[in-house]
């Protein structure tokens, strides 16, 4: 359990830098007010929230079913995270300028499921 | 221990972060339906046009934020002649100053529960601090900001000491605002 505890707070740290970084130099460009839509802070929380809610849900799943359990959370974690970006794609906002949401946001629903998915190993590999 | 202990603080970190990410976010914009209106014996008139920013957050209203600005150029008086001579340089010199710029700088609440945002006014490139009192209706997306407050149009040099026209002007507002 420890295992999955760790890589659950390293996820939420690495994603929430990367995504945080990201969106800080986006914004940067003023491109338009986006921002106000997709703060930064919420991004972080969101990332954090997620990250460590789904490595408990990964731990409890491959404790019950195994590897074929992580796999099936791992594959519908994946559908939803590419499901999701019709979100910032459809959004309208008719009181601000929202132009490049939809630029600004599909990145950041890719982040943090790779480095999930990227690091799980570490749990979930051992030594044959 | 130190299991259990990484535990509560996962469980916590989490819950921390949930609640946190379900805040939603504050920012509003002023919309249809707004007026700024000054009046006096004479003349009287309003400010057409109104835009900027607004962060409030009912919850913890003195958090807000206001950001405003009014085009010069919006003025009407009822009278052609006199919106043409408040562009003039004696009065609002719109050519140079062609908006009134008002950005709070902090916000309280006072006994009867409405706002006193104070702020720095700027207007025909003089700014001075200013209070001016809100009182807050609708809820959710939906915000409206009411008030009345006076300005000394000496301060500010929009025209000169004249017996017609009073020094204080009083300031009627209304600006509704959402996200």
């Amino acid at each position: 359990m420890k295992r999955f505890l760790f890589l659950g707070l390293i996820v939420a740290l690495l994603s929430s830098i990367v995504g945080a970084t990201y969106l800080y130099f986006f914004y940067g460009l003023e491109l338009d007010e986006s921002s106000k839509v997709l703060p930064i802070w919420k991004v972080v929380a969101i990332y954090t929230s997620i990250s460590l809610l789904i490595t408990l849900m990964s731990y409890v799943v491959f404790s019950k079913w195994g590897k074929w359990g992580v796999i099936i959370l791992n594959t519908v974690f994946s559908s939803i995270a590419i499901a999701s970006i019709a979100y910032p794609i459809t959004y309208v906002n008719q009181e601000i300028d929202t132009t490049f949401i939809a630029i600004a946001a599909i990145p950041v629903h890719f982040m943090m499921p790779l480095i999930w998915l990227s690091l799980q190993p570490i749990v979930l590999i051992q030594k044959p | 221990m130190k299991k259990s202990l990484l535990f509560i603080v996962y469980i916590g970190l989490m819950v921390t972060s949930t609640s946190i990410a379900l805040i939603p976010t504050d920012d509003f914009k002023v919309t249809e339906g707004h007026s700024i209106a000054f009046k006096s014996a004479d003349p009287s008139g309003k400010f057409k046009e109104i835009s900027g920013d607004v962060s409030y957050n009912a919850s913890s209203p003195t958090s807000s934020t206001f950001n405003l600005k009014i085009p010069v150029n919006t003025i009407s008086t009822g009278n052609g002649m006199m919106n043409k001579k408040a562009m003039t340089k004696e009065w609002f010199d719109e050519e140079t100053y062609p908006s009134i710029k008002f950005k709070s700088t902090s916000v309280t609440k006072d006994g009867k529960g409405d706002l006193q945002i104070k702020g720095d006014l700027t207007l025909k490139g003089i700014t001075k601090e200013c209070t001016i009192p809100a009182s807050v209706s609708g809820s959710g997306s939906k915000i409206t900001f009411k008030g009345t407050f006076y300005v000394n149009r000496i301060d500010f040099k929009v025209g000169k000491k004249s017996e017609t026209v009073p020094d204080k002007m009083k300031i009627v507002y209304e600006l509704p605002v959402s996200k």
